[in-house]
């Protein structure tokens, strides 16, 4: 490949990862602790490709001179190659994700991933470090984590009754679900989004069958002791259900 | 499956793809600019003249060699192959070759990244160190003339081993450094592309149910992975996210043999040795680390109460 080709594929992944944070799509796919990271990528793949662009100036410098002294032959990184036929697709490969990235519109895993995992409900096991629930918030911020996190260090599902509680998340429903009832799910992610964990808490609402699958709502309610396939946890009880927009962050740290 | 489900997962194949990708590709590129920095700033002659001679002190230096030059698995091919041709010792190199793609700060911080601390971190550590320090005593008797191809004291096919000194005529030494960063950060891509796509399609389309199966029992387990690592080929600046996406399954002691012989052998990098080492001792160079990552995975498997 010539250094243009390579300085091109350079520039367009350079701007991917630009896209992927001026577009806001970059958390749907990674833990936000990464972020930095895609930043020094938009840089360094910056700079590698104004490192094969530099070559263009140049090799008509060299020629220019080329033709006066014609002393040594002229070495240069780009001419001989690592043209074999192996070589000559790999832009094929690494344009790959460019394109998907591009041209697929960005969704965030939603309830058709989750019902091919492992679903946390009720209580989260193994699914997060321990320790975390000593970082637990205030009661009126706590997100579908911090709850199940509460859960989780009280064994007794009716401590949690009558409690309030605001909560975001996707529908998620599967043929264990009666008509009033959903589970309100969100993905937690640690690394991205190939260690994605859905976890969730379940829903008494009495048109729950109405709610589409994936759609994003707001419940308000108040947790009430029940119980899920013959496990004993707190059901959310709603009072108001609004449905919302994919948020900018649709998964949750640990 | 309908149409809409389809459609489902293909969507979240890509996502998980691209999610794989996106975490690694700026690991992949900090490794590259590293490894084309080297390729043009460091003297290696001053190098040599500190190494020692005899074996224990030689293979231990070139197991932490990896802490100076941070390469990854296939950067590492080259440049050991270039430190032989000026006199290395035999031990060294070895354990520098299998050594290197693991301890090296690169590979420790984006494996701390993906595990954070803990025994996934420091076994990958500490059994790549052992492994490589055996593997690297035992070549100490190997001679110049049995062990390398011919090709390597002339000129040489495998990968990247002209001079890069007329490089004053091509623009100035940074600019040849970053352009040495992308070829190695092109060939390398991807692998990595086709590892993504292959840790996408297994978590969208096999039934978790099949890889529990394999995925739980301490034998299996341990060999799938061992298959894996070679197969997939993935740089060792990255497996750990890859290898991420295995570990809710997948027995611990696996995911370490994973993370500990993929860095040292895999299809490419076999490919790459041709270029170095005669077929014998190639064959030695696959069939050694791959023993001592299956004994160690079934022995914590199996004696260690599946070691976690």
């Amino acid at each position: 490949m010539k250094p243009a080709g390579k300085g091109l594929i350079m520039l367009a992944l350079a701007w991917f990862f630009f896209s992927l944070i001026s577009r806001g799509t970059l958390y749907f796919y990674i833990n936000n602790r990464f972020a930095w990271l895609t930043f020094a990528a938009v840089l360094g793949f910056f700079a590698v490709s104004l490192g094969y662009l530099q070559t263009l100036r140049l090799r008509q410098a060299d020629d220019d001179e080329d033709e006066d002294t014609a002393a040594q032959p002229p070495h240069d990184h780009a001419h001989h190659d690592h043209n074999t036929p192996a070589t000559r697709v790999a832009w094929f490969w690494v344009l790959l994700p460019v394109l998907l990235g591009l041209l697929v519109p960005a969704r965030p895993l939603g309830a058709g991933a989750a019902g091919t995992r492992e679903i946390t409900v009720g209580s989260l096991n193994a699914a997060i470090a321990p320790g975390a629930s000593t970082l637990v918030s205030p009661d009126s911020t706590r997100n579908l984590l911090d709850w199940l996190i509460a859960f989780d260090s009280q064994p007794d599902p009716a401590a949690f009754n009558n409690q309030p509680a605001t909560l975001l998340g996707f529908v998620y429903r599967d043929s264990n679900f009666s008509g009033d009832r959903f589970m309100l799910s969100r993905f937690i992610v640690s690394c991205c989004v190939a260690d994605a964990t859905p976890i969730g808490v379940i829903v008494q609402w009495p048109a729950a069958a109405d709610l589409p699958l994936d759609q994003w709502v707001e419940v308000s309610g108040a947790f009430q002791a029940g119980e899920f396939n013959g496990q004993a946890m707190p059901v959310l009880h709603a009072t108001a259900i609004t449905p919302t927009d994919v948020p900018r962050q649709p998964y949750l740290f640990p | 499956m309908t149409i809409a489900l389809l459609l489902e997962r293909l969507q979240t194949f890509i996502t998980i793809f691209l999610g794989i990708f996106i975490e690694a590709a700026p690991f992949l590129l900090a490794g590259s600019l590293v490894s084309g920095f080297i390729e043009l700033f460091l003297n290696r002659d001053t190098l040599l003249r500190f190494t020692p001679r005899r074996a224990l002190p030689a293979a231990l230096l070139g197991t932490g060699l990896g802490l100076i030059f941070p390469v990854c698995e296939c950067g590492v091919v080259p440049v050991t192959r270039r430190l032989y041709q000026k006199g290395l010792p035999m031990p060294i190199g070895i354990a520098f070759l299998l050594a290197a793609p693991v301890i090296n700060p690169v590979v420790i911080a984006s494996t701390w990244a993906a595990f954070g601390w803990g025994p996934i971190l420091w076994g990958r550590v500490g059994f790549t160190f052992i492994i490589a320090l055996l593997i690297g005593l035992m070549f100490q008797r190997a001679t110049a003339a049995e062990t390398f191809t011919p090709a390597v004291s002339g000129q040489i096919t495998a990968s990247c081993t002209h001079s890069h000194a007329p490089a004053a005529t091509s623009g100035g030494r940074i600019g040849a450094a970053l352009r040495h960063a992308g070829d190695d950060f092109l060939d390398m891509a991807r692998y990595l592309v086709i590892g993504s796509l292959l840790a996408a399609a297994m978590q969208t389309l096999v039934p978790q149910a099949v890889l529990l199966a394999i995925g739980s029992n301490p034998v299996t387990s341990v060999l799938a992975m061992l298959l894996l690592a070679f197969v997939l080929s993935i740089c060792s600046t990255v497996d750990a996210f890859v290898a991420l996406a295995f570990a809710g399954i997948f027995t611990p002691a696996s995911i370490l043999v994973f993370l500990v012989f993929g860095p040292m052998v895999d299809i490419k990098s076999s490919a790459m040795f041709l270029g170095v080492f005669r077929p014998r001792k190639v064959a030695y160079l696959i069939a050694l680390p791959a023993l001592m990552a299956l004994l160690l995975g079934l022995f914590l498997n199996l004696n260690a109460g599946g070691w976690r």
